[in-house]
């Protein structure tokens, strides 16, 4: 019939015929084969591309540092002393500088976890921000455990900070 | 009210306050020139002032200053945020070079990528 004739043939022909292949940019999968995962019924695709992310990013363990049910020996916890080593550039090679201090908050989103360690640097109050899975932050090491903080923000030390930053480790880190 | 900074050389002065910004922008960030008034400096003895070749800085000085820290974070290209608890500058002459010989204190790594390089040689320690 001629509908079918009309139907086959716009099925096989090209749509945009007036635009040339090389114009055309199809998208390339970014990974070649997903991760496999527990078979759910009906997986929230933004969870799925999230723990993804993070398992991709998750090079040395550094997710176990941000489980929110893990103990607290294990996890990372406002008020212990952290150095985060960071390299410079993503050179290959590229020099390493480190940042000791003590971790006063933990944001917890995803791929976006972020923490910020606060140390006084030649005497002056130093914040720095961190985020937990950029491929720029070599180590995350737990120092000491903190003792005593019973804050999920510590941002009280900015104005109280006892003794909390005489600890021998600050104080060589803030030299 | 303008923004008071600490200054952080050996110029002599102690806290300038910022009377404006010198580039088309409301505010400033660390490695920004702006304009200062000295509100306090640290007094000259009379025998220092006579041998001293350097310039001497008094209260009501207006001048050009670079800021070196600021308490507002400041966003580093790869994520990084960086805060410090003081704002603080470094007073300059009119060739952009520091007036003072010596920087107390820690400075911003945000000074090299805007090409304070004697600033960022001259400071102890740099975040």
């Amino acid at each position: 019939m001629f509908c079918k004739q009309l139907l086959s043939r716009a099925l096989t022909r090209p749509i945009f015929r007036s635009f040339s292949q090389a114009h055309v940019i199809v998208p390339q999968p970014q990974f070649d084969k997903p991760l496999v995962l527990p078979v759910k019924k009906r997986p929230n695709v933004m969870k799925v591309i999230e723990r993804e992310s993070i398992s991709r990013a998750n090079v040395d363990g550094r997710s176990d540092l941000f489980i929110r049910r893990a103990a607290p020996r294990d996890r990372l916890c406002a008020g212990d002393i952290v150095t985060v080593e960071t390299k410079n550039s993503m050179a290959e090679g590229a020099a390493t500088s480190s940042f000791t201090g003590v971790c006063i908050a933990i944001y917890r989103r995803g791929i976006d976890t972020s923490f910020i360690l606060r140390n006084l640097v030649q005497k002056v109050g130093v914040e720095m921000r961190f985020l937990a899975y950029s491929p720029l932050v070599k180590r995350i090491d737990i120092v000491h455990k903190g003792v005593g903080f019973r804050r999920a923000k510590l941002f009280y030390l900015r104005e109280n900070p006892g003794k909390t930053f005489q600890l021998k480790l600050l104080r060589k880190a803030g030299k | 009210m303008k923004s008071r900074l600490n200054v952080i050389d050996n110029s002599g002065a102690v806290v300038a306050e910022c009377i404006k910004v010198l580039k088309n922008a409301k505010w400033a960030e660390v490695g920004d020139e702006i304009v200062v008034a000295v509100k306090k400096a640290r007094p000259i003895s009379e025998a220092m002032s006579s041998s001293m070749s350097a310039a001497k800085i008094r209260k009501g000085d207006v001048r050009r200053a670079v800021i070196v820290r600021t308490k507002k974070e400041i966003r580093r290209p790869d994520g990084r945020y960086v805060r410090f608890d003081d704002n603080a500058c470094v007073l300059l002459n009119n060739q952009q070079q520091p007036l003072g010989s010596r920087i107390l204190g820690l400075v911003s790594a945000e000074l090299r990528f805007k090409n304070w390089v004697k600033v960022v040689s001259l400071a102890p320690r740099v975040v």
